[in-house]
């Protein structure tokens, strides 16, 4: 193909398809198709995928699997939300604008928000909101960190470029080359990604499940606390011991995790041991933790919900007031309880999150190639951000901000003016 | 369409109005010159025996932004809704949301705010955040003085030019009305492990001292025209015997203008028998010698808040006075930031001596422009409490009431028994209205004078000034009412203000060049584009 040009006249884009937010993306048409011509990064190459498949879908919105107008489907999901009495709005995987406007139809239906990954989300939040806690930002781990602790090594399957980015960029505020590694996970050194294992990292043997028994006995060594056990988590006590005086000896070592990692009983408690071990050796040194979530915009959906309701996820917005309960507005337990009795799922970043599997009738607004396992009521396609239209979407770590870019012609709204048109089909309701 | 407010009782200290009836018309959204014939106006509101002033400006309220917006998540149980205050607004169910944040204020005759701490790379959030703040305008104040790029320039004896390009360029980038610089250099200090910083100790690895720091900042946003001065939080926040360090601050200024945010935090000696005194008549005092600097109180007001503030350095030191026990702190990209809940007791000591070090601020300093009403919301108090603060400085019975109530040693040991001062109409619009206008280099507001925009509060004179402030009869945004009776009856969107100062595009050369080489974005894409604002963020941008 000869017709190959930029995709924009920005020498390089931002991805939001990942928690890392890397913004070195070169964007190519080649005819309609697009192509990013440099990073190797396989979530990247499958949401570029998707999206140029989206352009062979039918683009047209469908009311009960068959062809409708925008305004036709638009007004059936005002039907939809509008009559139901508990609906439930989640998802929430798309930019600061569908947020926003997913809030805002959210409170004028007085629905239950949440995220896709609001489980996730809220173990971290636990640990927060029980004792607080000292972070750094991805950036700060890119110039500063000397030692990273990695929580499990499914961290660096979510964020693909992790290593190479941020743990050994080409230069550093600090001068250094880049964090020594330990990562607490047994798994086989041969099963890390080949740039994480070009790292060399030390590998101790402890589960996530068991990451909190480990950090335990590190925070009781620390205090100087008498310890009979010889390990703990999986880990033997001289290598414990051994990591506890290479985090005293660092200028700034930092615990990293994703809490989609952590998916067990009270993983918060597990988490709250690296907050306090981190909190002790401020007193004397420094140290961080990187506490990240799932990706798919949880963490603007977190800091949106946050400005808009005074609390995070989940919230239920019945009433006219917000009631924050991170164990019974969850959107899964809603589901499953038969306590909601409709859904508007919003998720355009990519095929998945998919709504979840329910007998409740649903509202999908999302990616045109949204893997949908049965046909909603109402499914409106609707452009990718940062592939379809402008937009603005957090970094995983929250700091940040990445601005997105239209890089295509397209035929679908983007999510934002969708769901303002459905509010604006929703009557005022009467509240008490 | 022509309205005429009339009747009412005019305090419009930018004209030396001082409680005069006279009517006041508008157009457009704009105050316009008087008609020939009052019975040409389409609306008419009689405001006979009411008081009227501009509306009221905030230059320094923490509304807007992640550290902000985390405070919100660390403490869901600080702000249930027993029910919901208006259940037909949106989010007006939502005590400290966003929505709540502009509710509140207009119902008190606010409508503009400025929110004093933007990290630049933080800048997309908050310009989101405060687009959802309903019926005010805003601004942000970008947070310079701990950064990389000019503590290199600073340390490789750039000369000021450079510098200037690069304050400019970060306005732009950022979108923001102003510079402030928090405890200059303390951050970037915390990051090789200092836990003290004072104006004239060198930042590690730097060798710049904050003194240099702040220099180059005033000198460059007075080189640029930028008309809000240096908005600057002192080294040594909150430490016994600081009034030292904003004195030599003050002097450190020579002569330019600098605006000092909080100063009760720094009115602090450190005699008597707790280590611990008033230093409010030296800073006063100071501020006399010194009319090139303007100040804004940060008054605490008793009960539960939340400190939240960029002064990574005095946040951590915060840590063990935590009520409720827990706290946050945050380093990133050129900055920081602290959460720690504190709860300001009138029977603590200390507690009740920074009350009354506050009020002797306001009452001491009888220049009423060059001194500001804030609480540092929410760090002194959440501006919920603001009635309270006016009461307080319009009565000295209401004060002597609180006096007696105060731990004793603390009533003892200020001066505020001995103040006999109780601020006018005058000078409280002069404060909260004409002089914020001029200090943020707004002309279009915080007057009454034909052109300036119709932001108008309107309130009862009432003898509880607390009352009256509580709840103003009226209030119009641009012309439009958006509340009757103290409640807002329409919630209109805001703009948000900005300057953009012309600068020497080759300072983006070597800025790309530092992105390239130490940041996560390239410069083209961490700047944000004031022309997707709109669509990006829900901003409507005015740049001035």
């Amino acid at each position: 193909m000869t017709d190959a040009r930029p995709a924009t006249a920005a020498a390089t884009v931002p991805c939001p398809f990942c928690a890392l937010g890397c913004d070195d993306l070169s964007p190519v048409l080649n005819g309609a198709r697009l192509r990013f011509s440099a990073p190797d990064c396989p979530i990247l190459d499958a949401a570029a995928a998707a999206a140029d498949a989206a352009l062979s879908a039918p683009a047209a919105p469908r009311v009960g699997g068959a062809p409708a107008s925008l305004e036709a489907a638009c007004a059936a999901a005002a039907g939809l939300l509008g009559g139901a009495r508990a609906p439930l709005v989640s998802g929430l995987a798309a930019d600061l604008a569908g947020i926003r406007a997913a809030l805002r139809l959210a409170r004028a239906l007085g629905a239950t928000v949440d995220h896709a990954h609001g489980d996730a989300l809220r173990r971290n939040l636990a640990v927060f909101q029980s004792d607080g806690w000292m972070t750094a930002s991805l950036g700060e781990v890119r110039n500063r960190c000397d030692l990273l602790v990695v929580l499990g090594a499914g961290l660096f399957r979510r964020l693909p470029r992790l290593a190479g980015r941020v743990l050994r960029p080409a230069e550093r505020l600090d001068g250094g080359a880049g964090p020594a590694l330990v990562i607490l996970d047994p798994a086989a050194p041969e099963t890390l990604p080949e740039a994480v294992r070009a790292l060399a990292p030390e590998l101790l043997p402890v589960p996530v499940a068991r990451a909190g028994e480990a950090l335990g006995l590190l925070r009781a060594l620390l205090a100087g606390r008498p310890v009979m056990a010889d390990g703990a988590g999986g880990a033997g006590r001289a290598a414990l011991a051994t990591l506890l005086a290479r985090l005293r000896a660092a200028r700034y070592p930092v615990i990293a995790w994703s809490a989609a990692e952590f998916g067990f009983p009270h993983a918060d408690l597990a988490l709250e041991q690296a907050a306090g071990l981190v909190r002790s050796l401020n007193e004397t040194g420094r140290a961080a933790l990187l506490p990240l979530g799932a990706g798919d915009a949880d963490a603007s959906a977190h800091q949106a919900c946050a400005w808009h309701s005074g609390f995070s996820l989940p919230t239920a917005l019945a009433g006219g007031r917000a009631v924050y309960d991170p164990y019974l507005n969850r959107g899964d337990r809603l589901l499953a309880a038969g306590e909601a009795d409709a859904l508007l799922w919003l998720s355009c970043l990519r095929p998945d999150p998919a709504p979840p599997e329910s007998p409740v009738p649903t509202v999908a607004v999302g990616h045109p190639g949204l893997r949908l396992a049965a046909e909603p009521a109402v499914f409106i396609p609707v452009g990718v951000p940062g592939i379809d239209h402008a937009g603005l979407i957090h970094r995983g770590d929250g700091l940040a901000t990445l601005g997105l870019r239209r890089l295509r012609d397209n035929p679908w709204p983007t999510a934002a003016a969708v769901l303002e048109r459905i509010l604006g089909l929703i009557p005022a309701r009467e509240e008490n | 369409m022509l309205t005429r407010l009339s009747g009412g009782r005019i305090y419009d200290p930018a004209q030396g109005i001082d409680g005069e009836v006279r009517d006041i018309y508008l157009r457009d959204g704009r105050i316009c010159a008087p008609p020939a014939d009052p019975a040409m106006a389409d609306v008419h509101y009689p405001l006979e025996g009411q008081v009227v002033m501009a509306g009221a400006i905030d230059i320094h309220s923490h509304v807007a932004g992640g550290n902000v917006n985390n405070a919100r998540v660390l403490m869901p149980e600080q702000h249930v809704a027993r029910q919901a205050r208006y259940p037909g607004l949106p989010f007006g169910g939502s005590p400290w949301s966003t929505f709540d944040t502009g509710y509140r204020y207009a119902e008190m005759g606010f409508t503009t705010v400025v929110e004093p701490a933007v990290l630049p790379i933080n800048a997309g959030h908050a310009h989101a955040e405060l687009a959802d703040i309903p019926i005010l305008d805003k601004a942000g104040l970008a947070i310079l003085g701990n950064d990389d790029f000019l503590l290199r320039l600073l340390r490789g004896g750039a000369g000021q030019a450079t510098v200037n390009d690069y304050v400019a360029w970060t306005l732009c980038a950022t979108q923001c009305l102003g510079v402030k610089v928090i405890n200059a250099g303390g951050a970037a200090a915390f990051r090789f492990n200092a836990r003290e910083f004072g104006l004239d100790d060198e930042v590690p690895f730097y060798g710049v001292t904050s003194r240099r720091i702040l220099n180059a900042l005033q000198r460059a946003v007075v080189a640029l025209g930028v008309g809000h001065p240096l908005h600057v939080h002192c080294n040594n926040l909150g430490v016994p015997g600081n009034v030292d360090t904003a004195l030599r601050t003050m002097e450190a200024a020579e002569g330019l203008p600098m605006h000092l945010a909080h100063v009760q935090f720094y009115g602090y000696g450190a005699d008597g028998p707790h280590g611990f005194s008033t230093g409010a008549a030296r800073l006063a005092e100071a501020l006399g010698r010194h009319p090139n600097i303007t100040v804004d109180v940060g008054q605490v007001l008793f009960g539960q808040t939340v400190t939240i503030s960029g002064d990574v350095m005095r946040q951590h030191a915060a840590r063990g006075i935590a009520r409720p026990r827990k706290w946050a702190l945050w380093e990133g990209e050129d900055g920081g930031g602290g959460i720690v809940p504190f709860r300001y007791r009138a029977g603590n000591f200390v507690n009740a001596l920074q009350w009354a070090i506050g009020l002797e601020l306001f009452l001491l300093v009888d220049d009423p422009w060059r001194v500001f009403f804030t609480t540092d919301h929410p760090n002194g108090a959440p501006f919920t409490a603001y009635p309270e603060l006016f009461h307080l400085l319009m009565s000295r019975d209401h004060r002597a009431r609180w006096l007696a109530r105060i731990h004793p040693e603390a009533a003892d040991a200020c001066l505020l028994r001995h103040l006999e001062r109780e601020y006018t109409l005058y000078e409280i619009a002069t404060m909260t209205r004409a002089a914020p206008a001029r200090l943020l280099g707004l002309g279009d507001r915080g007057h009454l004078g034909p052109g300036a925009v119709a932001d108008i509060a309107v309130y009862a004179d009432l003898e509880d000034r607390g009352e009256m402030f509580r709840a103003a009869r009226l209030v119009l945004k641009d012309g439009v009412p958006v509340v009757r009776d103290g409640r807002v009856v329409n919630p209109v969107r805001g703009r948000t203000h900005a300057v953009n100062p012309d600068y020497d595009r080759a300072i983006e050369r070597p800025l790309a060049a530092w992105f390239d080489r130490f940041h996560l974005q390239r410069l083209d894409n961490f700047r944000l584009d004031p022309g997707r604002l709109a669509e990006t963020a829900g901003a409507e941008l005015v740049i001035h």
